[in-house]
């Protein structure tokens, strides 16, 4: 089993993952997107934000956001989607996070992505609170109020803040411009923020697919025009409201820290902080897993690029020879590689790879199941190990030989077409779902590589029909068990499979180590 | 190509239709803070405290050996004052606290800032702020030159421009669940307030 599948935050997400999975199928699973559905919403924000800055009024707040809520089909439900869009990222952000502690991708080479994002949380919570400070009602003034409090405990300024909201008369205009430049200036910065947090990512995808995109944000508007958002009373220095609508999504912590001295909430946050800054360490693998960084056979690359296209966290970069043979070689980044092994999968001459991963050494433990006929006769299925290999007992007790591989992106096309040609039935690869793939970009090569000539390509020779690829997670054998059925009854139409051919691959794309570059 | 057959998105309509609902359910969902209905005294001071000085004037030989930028005819080295703030409802103690001014070195305006809840109804507040330290402002040269007068006119706007050595305020608040009375010290008038709403500007 995958290091740290057995941990009940995995076995959670896996079993959420799954019944989603079912619900809605893994297309529009929304905890797949949960990254790409925040920098949705931000737009979101963005575009409303603008509209609803024109009506306000840095001279009286709440009356603006009062004349805005009055509006009903010009102003209101555009301020209801923008309150809810940024709601709704609180969630979405809530879900990336849990989903990547819990695959444990936050350590190594994607550390930067994790610092950066919790800047980035810190940035867009900061950001909200100002916006709820600039209405002025009720909510924001205790928002104000609970924040002054626990800053001023700080030597710094010589006047506390709280005096400001809680004086005769509201606070004046400058400090909701001040406020208003902060809303505006924040987001500003986590457009920096965001290109540094995706900065290690080649093709980075920042949007999620359309018609989940466009179904959110038609939900959100839907929402703010059938349940439309109120406005809370004015703030008023004089009073001392026993309950007050509030945006839990954002103040959520305000009940806790109530309760708390000014001192002891800054204990509670340096805590959280420093607990999130050691997740990276605390989820680094052990000793005992092995995530070793690819290597690059020299004697082999023939400098074709292919890995470097491939590679999900640019990890490879094509640098001059320095054995005097002609064009480049492929160099590994250890700093940026995580082990994921796509680059095996891309290398027709089977020349890089994570050590004990190679193409060649899939090869190697492939070969001698199809020499021996253990595979002949037989539907052979190659689950990942991050996915669908955990369901392997119930999927052999259905009649399939199943076979692992790291990561479908790992897999070598020969690997494939050597179970072909070792007589098997046909060979239906399980891959996780496709926004799922622990090294981002598996099954979109997978699929490239066997059915759309992308290097290294499954040879012409084989016999498409008998191959395909099938999605399936872990917590979800039934749609393993389903995929399975699919493809059985498919090559139930085909013609019994030919008999054991060679075993042994065309030189080219198998030559023995060392041989000099025949070009 | 591929064995899989995905499911259409009505499933995930209905769970992100419950979700946005979800979703704005929190973003309005009162908060109650406290149990009961008590009104709210919140103290504000915001002062600048006097200063305990010892100002002696310079001698001719002294003021010649300054460059010319730095004759001042009278120096003081001094500190910010400090005061005792204590509040007493119904005749019972509510709080008796040492305030001194902001700053690292306590020289900035003193800011104070607390709430008490109190119970509705009528109830008798008094609030003594009283000079703790004793000012001993001594000019050793009570003749200074007219040239100097600046000197010691800035001197006294900076003690009329301080809150007063005594500020005293008996009255009588009705306090009103979910109300605040405010009890402040108005710089104009040089001296303590209790407002239950604000005053026309």
């Amino acid at each position: 089993m995958t290091p740290g599948k057995d941990r009940p935050i995995r076995r959670f997400l896996d079993a959420l993952d799954a019944a989603i999975d079912r619900l809605a199928g893994w297309r529009y699973n929304p905890l797949y997107q949960s990254g790409t559905i925040v920098v949705a919403l931000l737009l979101v924000l963005l575009v409303t934000g603008i509209w609803l800055l024109l009506f306000y009024r840095v001279a009286t707040p709440w009356e603006s956001v009062a004349a805005i809520t009055a509006s009903r089909w010009t102003g209101n439900w555009v301020r209801g989607v923008h309150r809810f869009a940024s709601d709704a990222a609180v969630l979405a952000i809530v879900a990336h996070v849990v989903r990547m502690v819990a695959q444990r991708r936050t350590w190594g080479p994607r550390a930067l992505a994790w610092f950066s994002g919790m800047i980035l949380l810190g940035v867009f919570m900061m950001s909200a609170w100002t916006g709820f400070v600039m209405v002025w009602d009720s909510f924001g003034r205790e928002l104000a109020l609970e924040g002054a409090r626990i800053f001023d405990v700080l030597p710094i300024l010589s006047e506390p803040i709280g005096r400001t909201f809680v004086a005769e008369r509201n606070p004046p205009g400058a400090f909701f411009f001040f406020n208003l430049f902060l809303h505006v200036a924040l987001p500003l910065g986590m457009g920096a923020l965001l290109l540094l947090h995706v900065s290690r990512l080649a093709r980075a995808t920042l949007l999620p697919p359309r018609p989940l995109m466009w179904g959110i944000i038609g939900l959100l508007v839907a929402v703010a025009i059938v349940w439309p958002l109120t406005i809370a009373p004015a703030a008023d220095p004089f009073t001392s409201p026993d309950s007050v609508p509030m945006d839990w999504w954002f103040a959520f912590w305000m009940p806790l820290t109530r309760r708390l001295s000014p001192g002891g909430v800054w204990l509670l946050g340096i805590a959280a902080i420093g607990g999130m800054l050691l997740i990276p360490r605390m989820t680094r693998p052990g000793p005992t897993a092995s995530h070793p960084v690819s290597q690059v056979d020299h004697a082999l690359c023939t400098g074709c690029y292919q890995c470097s296209f491939d590679c999900p966290f640019t990890a490879i970069t094509m640098v001059p020879r320095s054995d005097g043979r002609a064009e480049v070689v492929a160099e590994v980044d250890p700093d940026r590689c995580v082990s994921c092994g796509i680059c095996a999968g891309s290398c027709a001459p089977m020349g890089v790879g994570p050590p004990g991963r190679t193409g060649r050494d899939q090869l190697a433990r492939t070969r001698p199941l199809a020499a021996d006929g253990t595979l002949a006769g037989r539907t052979v299925v190659i689950a990942c190990e991050q996915g669908a290999w955990c369901h392997r007992a119930e999927l052999e007790a259905a009649g399939v030989r199943v076979l692992s591989t790291p990561c479908v992106g790992n897999l070598h096309s020969s690997v494939v077409e050597i179970a072909i040609r070792g007589g098997a039935r046909g060979v239906l690869v399980l891959s996780c779902p496709p926004r799922d793939c622990q090294g981002r970009e598996g099954p979109k090569w997978l699929v490239e590589r066997l059915f759309h000539d992308r290097e290294a390509e499954l040879q012409a020779r084989v016999d498409r029909r008998r191959v395909a690829v099938g999605y399936a997670r872990s917590g979800a054998p039934g749609q393993a068990m389903a995929e399975i059925r699919t493809f059985a009854a498919a090559l139930d139409q085909l013609d019994p499979p030919p008999a054991v051919a060679g075993l042994e691959i065309d030189a080219i794309c198998e030559p023995a180590v060392g041989v000099e570059d025949p070009t | 190509m591929s064995a899989s057959s995905p499911r259409g998105p009505t499933g995930f309509w209905l769970l992100a239709a419950l979700l946005v609902v979800g979703i704005a359910w929190g973003s309005r969902a009162p908060w109650t803070r406290d149990a009961g209905s008590d009104g709210l005294v919140r103290i504000s001071l915001s002062a600048r405290p006097d200063r305990i000085e010892v100002c002696r004037s310079l001698s001719e030989e002294e003021l010649a050996a300054r460059p010319a930028h730095m004759r001042q005819a009278v120096i003081c080295e001094g500190l910010a004052a400090r005061y005792r703030l204590t509040v007493t409802r119904d005749g019972q103690p509510m709080m008796t606290e040492e305030l001194t001014g902001g700053g690292a070195r306590s020289d900035r305006p003193l800011h104070f800032l607390r709430e008490f809840p109190l119970a509705p109804g009528s109830h008798h507040l008094s609030v003594r702020f009283h000079l703790v330290d004793s000012l001993a402002n001594v000019d050793t040269d009570p003749d200074s030159p007219a040239a100097h007068r600046q000197e010691a006119e800035e001197r006294n706007r900076r003690q009329r421009e301080a809150v007063p050595a005594r500020l005293e305020l008996d009255t009588t608040i009705s306090v009103v669940a979910n109300r605040v009375v405010l009890i402040a010290y108005d710089p104009q008038a040089r001296r303590l307030i209790a407002l239950d709403s604000p005053r026309p500007p």
